[in-house]
């Protein structure tokens, strides 16, 4: 009942070569959609995460002074880390062999100004080094390129303190009307006053240098200004910030706001795997330290919600649609191989009156269909394979809600996809005929046998 | 960069939309200040000439005069203060920091209902609103010449007395977008035509502060003796305790040369 | 009848057998108290109508129904109280089925219709398998047609690798449910004859069922059956 059993079970399948077709096809495309997704969600779950982690610069760990998250926009002062904090907390992290990255950052608010007109500003200050380090981590590289590059001009750290260098988000720079960066101009170029904004000449002036200033309320309760020369343009990858968002050296945006803290500091881990043991060992760390801290890992809703928000959300939607296309695959094998089952039932009768038990009759069916299961998702596979490649060369963009320069459709099913739905495909199609032949192997075996004499 | 508070910071930019501030001409034009003013209101009692009246004891006398204030904040225990040096000149107004040393030089331009900010190091001057926040719970338009009759559509909406003064009650709504507040409920001396107490408004018709004014200042201009605001006292509704402290003192005409109120001379 | 005291002890024994079972809306008594004793070596055949009780006799005594009360003893062991496992062997090793339809696996050669009871068999290595099929295929003289399909077969051919199939695993009795209904006359003789003469050269007991007037005369026993009575 081994090598036998196979080549008995390939032979059936050819005995209602139709039927078995049609099933092979619908378990086939369903393998081959369950790909679809599965692929389509770990290429868009990967970007989120390191979106999320590397391109807002979460980190895998982020922390905040106590109640910080919550309070740091109306009372900045208080609910900052201070000086000593961000020491102790620098102090830790160089020493955790696993934390591959970490440093402290600033947001705040305020207006930015070309000469002629002032619009929002939302500041992320970082150390530029930092920046650099992160841009050119794999993860980055690989899943948020169109973040990770510049559209326009270098990044930070190549420029020193004195040039007060300052990256405007692509929508910004379009409102303020900088299509030029600094390096655009000659080092000693003179910032251009425009003297009449409502000149036919005014936009032209304004495009002249790349001189921005910036004004906030710094966190003594003053009106606070500095000026700064926008030195690169980049994608905040965000519609809702990418017309505001700004970075910025950590001193110079500490400046601005008159202030030595940090909004919250950044852990990045050379393996995340276990995530859970490096934020207790964080927390503990910086409880013995006497730090009043919170501390959060990059999945908690409340430092990455579009992550979290936009995971859930898809993770219901393609549930509904996996959920759809299993009960199209577990009706067609069950239609399949309960009508095989009838079928063939006097022949089941003959086989169980020759000795073979229930369990071999379970089994005969099982392995005609998981040799059945297996063509089809060799052939959904190959379908997938390359109806993905098409996909992929077509390169589709679509604008997901909130992404603002929109993103390539792009189908990669990674192994642990392709096994996964392996799997699920198989079991089902287990389960199914299982359940399929379970009445018929119980059956009395005259009655089986009686059949078609009747 | 998308983090809890800079959800709650875009949420407040969201509020404070209109803070996107351009210099496009203003709609006003020219200076609405009149000549001269009666002693004695004469009634009945017209809601565009109470604010013109009460709009000149703030600074609104279309001549060249100055002043000096001193805002003063007390916010969570914490106090601030600056000294500014104010010079008016019909729709333009100057307001120069003195002391403390660290905002020596910053300096605030009036162009009509156009508004720039410069310090010392500044390139360029910067376009601000005047509804956002100077210091404390004063707005930047807090501390020049009011103009609320340029600015608001006035309407008597009653008379009440406040703090033993009769007055007229005025609901003022905004004429424009780049004006300080969306709405003020404005109370007017019945007597002597001076804005006694003020409640600025969200757009959604919150009050969000109000002011109390004193006017121990006297004002000497044309000849005639005028009073003047000496105090602005604001009070955060929100933050009960906290409130700012504006002072006026010295007010005298002085004649300002046109060029000073021009924003290529901020730069130096 | 007897072919010697060797042969002499049962391989089947019925005691009191009653079977009913439901055909629409009414019981019908297949089998109202059958007494009956199978010896070793035996070529029996149990004759009665259509509806006389022969098929169920022979299901029960191939333990592939079961009998509401009585007992039936094969090889002296209760198959009443066995469990479906324990039967299916019993089936296995010591039964043989011959069907009036063949039924043979369609997709299945010759050689391996008759080597499916022994795929089951893990007392039998391969060699032995191959050799045993080999050995029935012979026994039924179809070596010829050991790769053919059995739709490639007459109805005779057919018939005889079923009795292969049934031979194949060395049972100690064969059962036979009218093995001749869909063969002509000519064909049926020859299946009886070749099935006395697995009687007399294996040792093969053979119980088969049949209404056939013609082969009555061929067997050593016949045992009546009317209306689930034996008739002596």
């Amino acid at each position: 009942m081994k090598a036998g059993q196979w080549s008995m079970a390939w032979r059936n399948l050819a005995r209602n070569r139709r039927r078995n077709i049609a099933t092979g096809v619908a378990i086939g495309l369903g393998f081959a959609a369950f790909l679809a997704i599965g692929g389509y969600i770990s290429q868009v779950e990967n970007r989120l995460r390191v979106y999320t982690i590397f391109g807002t610069r979460v980190g895998h760990v982020t922390i905040y002074k106590q109640d910080g998250l919550e309070r740091f926009s109306t009372k900045p002062k208080q609910y900052s880390l201070d000086e000593h904090d961000l020491a102790v907390i620098r102090e830790m992290a160089s020493g955790m062999p696993n934390v591959e990255l970490h440093g402290p950052q600033l947001v705040g608010m305020g207006l930015i100004g070309n000469g002629c007109r002032s619009v929002p500003f939302l500041a992320s200050g970082i150390e530029p080094d930092l920046d650099r380090k992160l841009r050119a981590h794999p993860e980055m590289k690989a899943w948020v390129p169109d973040i990770r590059d510049f559209s326009k001009g270098r990044g930070l750290w190549e420029y020193p303190e004195s040039v007060g260098g300052i990256g405007l988000a692509t929508g910004l720079a379009k409102i303020l009307g900088k299509t030029k960066v600094y390096d655009d101009f000659s080092a000693d170029h003179k910032a251009v006053v425009v003297a009449d904004c409502l000149a036919a000449d005014a936009k032209q002036k304004i495009a002249s240098d790349s001189n921005v200033q910036l004004v906030a309320g710094s966190w003594s309760g003053m009106m606070a200004a500095l000026d700064g020369e926008a030195v690169v343009n980049f994608n905040s990858g965000m519609t809702e910030t990418n017309s505001s968002a700004i970075m910025m050296p950590l001193k110079l945006l500490q400046k601005l706001y008159d202030t030595d803290h940090a909004t919250y500091y950044s852990l990045w881990l050379k393996d995340p795997s276990h995530l859970d043991r490096e934020l207790a060992a964080v927390k503990s760390k910086l409880k013995d330290a006497g730090l009043s801290v919170d501390v959060y890992p990059w999945t908690d809703e409340a430092v990455a919600p579009f992550y979290t928000g936009t995971i859930q959300f898809l993770g219901v939607m393609t549930s509904f649609i996996k959920i759809v296309l299993a009960s199209v695959i577990i009706f067609s094998i069950f239609n399949s191989a309960t009508m095989t089952v009838i079928e063939r039932s006097q022949e089941i009768g003959m086989m169980r009156s020759m000795g073979f038990t229930r369990r071999h009759v379970r089994q005969l069916f099982v392995v005609e269909m998981l040799l059945l299961t297996l063509l089809s998702v060799l052939g959904g596979g190959v379908v997938s394979f390359f109806g993905n490649i098409a996909v992929n060369m077509l390169k589709i963009h679509f604008n997901p809600p909130g992404v603002a320069a929109g993103l390539l459709l792009k189908i990669d099913p990674t192994l642990s996809t392709v096994a996964a739905a392996t799997v699920v495909i198989f079991v089902l199609a287990v389960l199914t005929t299982l359940l399929a032949v379970r009445t018929i192997a119980k059956q009395n075996i005259a009655i089986l046998l009686m059949g078609s004499q009747r | 960069m998308y983090k809890a508070p800079i959800r709650s910071l875009v949420t407040a930019f969201v509020v404070l939309s209109p803070l996107v501030v351009g210099h496009a001409p203003s709609a006003s034009g020219a200076a609405l200040a009149p000549k001269a003013a009666p002693a004695v209101p004469a009634a009945p009692v017209d809601a565009g000439q109470l604010l013109t009246d009460s709009d000149r004891a703030r600074g609104a006398v279309g001549e060249g005069i100055s002043w000096e204030i001193d805002v003063q904040t007390f916010d969570d225990g914490t106090t601030n203060q600056v000294h500014y040096q104010v010079k008016v000149k019909g729709v333009d107004a100057l307001a120069e920091a003195l002391q403390p040393a660290r905002n020596k030089g910053e300096t605030m331009l009036f162009n009509d209902r156009n508004l720039w900010f410069f310090k010392p190091g500044l390139k360029k001057p910067v376009a601000i609103s005047a509804r956002q926040k100077l210091m404390g719970q004063a707005a930047n338009g807090d501390i020049a010449s009011t103009n609320y009759n340029r600015d608001y559509e006035g309407k008597i909406s009653g008379e009440e007395t406040v703090n033993g003064e009769a007055c007229y009650k005025l609901d003022l709504k905004a004429k424009a977008k780049n004006v300080t507040y969306d709405g003020i409920r404005y109370w007017i001396t019945k007597k002597d035509h001076l804005g006694w107490k003020a409640e600025f408004l969200t757009v959604s018709g919150e009050m969000f502060k109000s002011a109390l004014f004193k006017y121990g200042n006297k004002l000497r201009i044309d000849g005639k003796e005028l009073p003047f605001v000496s105090q602005m006292d604001i009070n955060d509704a929100l933050k009960p305790g906290s409130h700012t402290l504006i002072q006026y003192s010295q007010p005298h005409a002085e004649a300002h040369p046109e060029s000073l109120f021009n924003i290529n001379n901020l730069v130096r | 009848m007897d072919k010697g005291l060797k042969t002499i002890e049962p391989i089947v024994q019925l005691k009191g057998v009653q079977k009913s079972y439901r055909l629409g809306q009414t019981m019908v008594t297949a089998l109202r108290g059958i007494d009956l004793k199978i010896n070793k070596g035996e070529f029996t055949a149990v004759v009665g109508a259509s509806g006389s009780g022969k098929s169920t006799l022979l299901n029960m005594i191939g333990c592939i129904d079961q009998p509401d009360s009585g007992s039936i003893q094969f090889d002296s062991v209760e198959v009443t109280k066995l469990a479906d496992d324990d039967l299916s062997r019993l089936r296995n090793r010591k039964i043989g089925f011959i069907f009036q339809s063949f039924n043979l696996i369609p997709v299945l050669s010759v050689e391996e219709n008759v080597e499916l009871p022994l795929l089951i068999n893990s007392d039998i290595n391969p060699a032995q398998r191959a050799e045993r099929v080999a050995n029935a295929i012979a026994d039924v003289g179809l070596e010829s047609l050991k790769r053919n399909l059995p739709d490639q077969l007459s109805g005779g051919q057919r018939q005889r690798v079923a009795i292969a199939r049934a031979l194949a695993g060395s049972p100690d009795l064969v059962l036979a449910d009218e093995p001749t209904a869909n063969l002509d006359s000519t064909n049926s003789h020859k299946i009886i004859d070749l099935m006395l003469e697995l009687n007399a050269r294996r040792k093969v007991t053979f119980l088969f069922s049949t209404h056939d007037e013609a082969l009555m005369g061929r067997v050593s026993r016949l045992v009546h059956i009317q209306d689930g009575v034996m008739k002596l």
